[in-house]
């Protein structure tokens, strides 16, 4: 008889917890899809990003046409078409001059990828602001996660059947 | 009728693992690429080369024609550059190979964008039109600085990337398109990406070309050998 009325106040304490945090969940952010969330998908008028790029449309052309061909190359060549360009290479997910990685907030770096984007903040940052955001990601991604583990172990637990 | 259903069966598991082997069996990939970025001063940089990556040897390798010709070998938090295969710096890298679009692209796993496997949660699912949009809520977490983030796609291609921030204002926007299928892999050949900052807005545009999935030989394109250390 206690063990039962324990097994069942466990359950009821799991459930509790579950329900509690998806009350907290729902009063603080909408999960529904507005149409302004579809219209913001949908509407999106991409020329403007093609419409940024036709300053370099003519060294796209030149670049095309000559293959291999270096920024010294084409500012002995015809100078004007680097007009704005930097001598410089980017590659892809490198850091903005906005102290951002790939335009991404540092939290969800730390929150996303753990110490894995802390790291990467760290590195390619070298901002100890920006490196402390990422770790308030990395700690809240964990409390999350062991929050999560302990409502799904207490739940398993409380409803394994034992035979003696 | 129990025969037949096993003959079923057994048809269905040839099925998946054909359809599953083709994307399984993507161990390499060579593209062409280009990078451009609209800087919000309105400076641009272009990049322009090849990038190789194989699984095996976890390096992302830009072979890089302009502005200048020099090699990066992303490898593990670092990149490495060089010229005439010199080392020329070393600085940290974003990303690791491992979680970079060309490990997703192999592993045929771009289409929730990677946040299956992240602290948000899938809270939404809407169709519009032709278009399925997902939305993806922040964890539950005081002071969590960010909000949703809206994944749309397009017969199981990721087609766009939304990121809100807490206010619901868009800080970063990013388009996938022009996909190719190569090898049972589906392979965006376009992105295009905004992001907003205090009201300014910054451009790129990556683009591939000529794709390869699975090149035969030339293992020295996707594991450059060189020093790591200045000499």
């Amino acid at each position: 008889m206690k063990k039962t009325l324990l097994k069942s106040f466990s359950v009821f304490l799991a459930m509790l917890m579950f329900s509690m945090q998806t009350f907290a969940y729902t009063s603080k952010s909408s999960t529904s899809i507005t149409k302004d969330d579809i219209q913001s998908v949908t509407q999106f008028d991409e020329s403007e990003i093609y419409a940024a790029f036709a300053d370099v449309s003519d060294l796209d052309q030149y670049l095309t046409q000559n293959d291999g061909k270096t920024y010294t190359d084409i500012s002995q060549e015809n100078a004007s078409l680097l007009s704005g360009i930097s001598s410089t290479a980017t590659l892809p997910y490198s850091a903005s001059s906005d102290e951002l990685v790939m335009g991404i907030p540092s939290f969800l770096w730390g929150c996303v990828f753990g110490w894995v984007g802390l790291l990467v903040v760290y590195l390619v940052l070298e901002n100890k602001d920006q490196t402390k955001k990422a770790l308030k990601g990395c700690v809240v991604s964990t409390v999350v996660g062991i929050v999560f583990y302990v409502v799904v172990i207490a739940a398993a637990a409380t409803t394994t059947t034992y035979t003696y | 009728m129990r025969i037949m259903n096993k003959k079923i069966s057994l048809l269905c598991l040839i099925c998946f693992l054909v359809v599953g082997g083709f994307s399984q069996g993507s161990f390499r990939i060579k593209a062409d690429i280009t990078i451009k970025i609209k800087n919000q001063d309105s400076t641009f940089q272009y990049t322009k080369g090849t990038v190789s990556y194989d699984r095996n040897f976890k390096k992302v390798i830009y072979d890089i024609s302009f502005p200048q010709k020099e090699t990066y070998i992303s490898e593990d938090t670092l990149v490495y550059k060089y010229q005439n295969r010199k080392l020329i710096s070393t600085q940290g890298s974003p990303l690791k190979p491992e979680f970079s679009i060309f490990q997703f692209i192999l592993n045929n796993d771009i289409s929730d964008f990677g946040l299956k496997n992240s602290s948000y949660t899938a809270t939404n699912i809407e169709k519009s039109n032709d278009l399925i949009i997902t939305k993806w809520t922040a964890p539950a977490v005081p002071d969590f600085p960010l909000g949703d983030i809206l994944v749309s796609s397009k017969n199981k291609r990721l087609q766009s990337v939304i990121i809100h921030n807490k206010k619901r204002e868009i800080i970063s926007r990013q388009i996938f398109k022009k996909y190719t299928f190569i090898n049972g892999i589906e392979i965006p050949t376009e992105i295009l990406s905004v992001s907003y900052f205090g009201g300014k807005k910054s451009y790129q545009i990556i683009q591939f070309d000529k794709v390869q999935i699975n090149e035969s030989g030339h293992d020295s394109d996707y594991d450059y050998k060189v020093q790591k250390i200045k000499l």
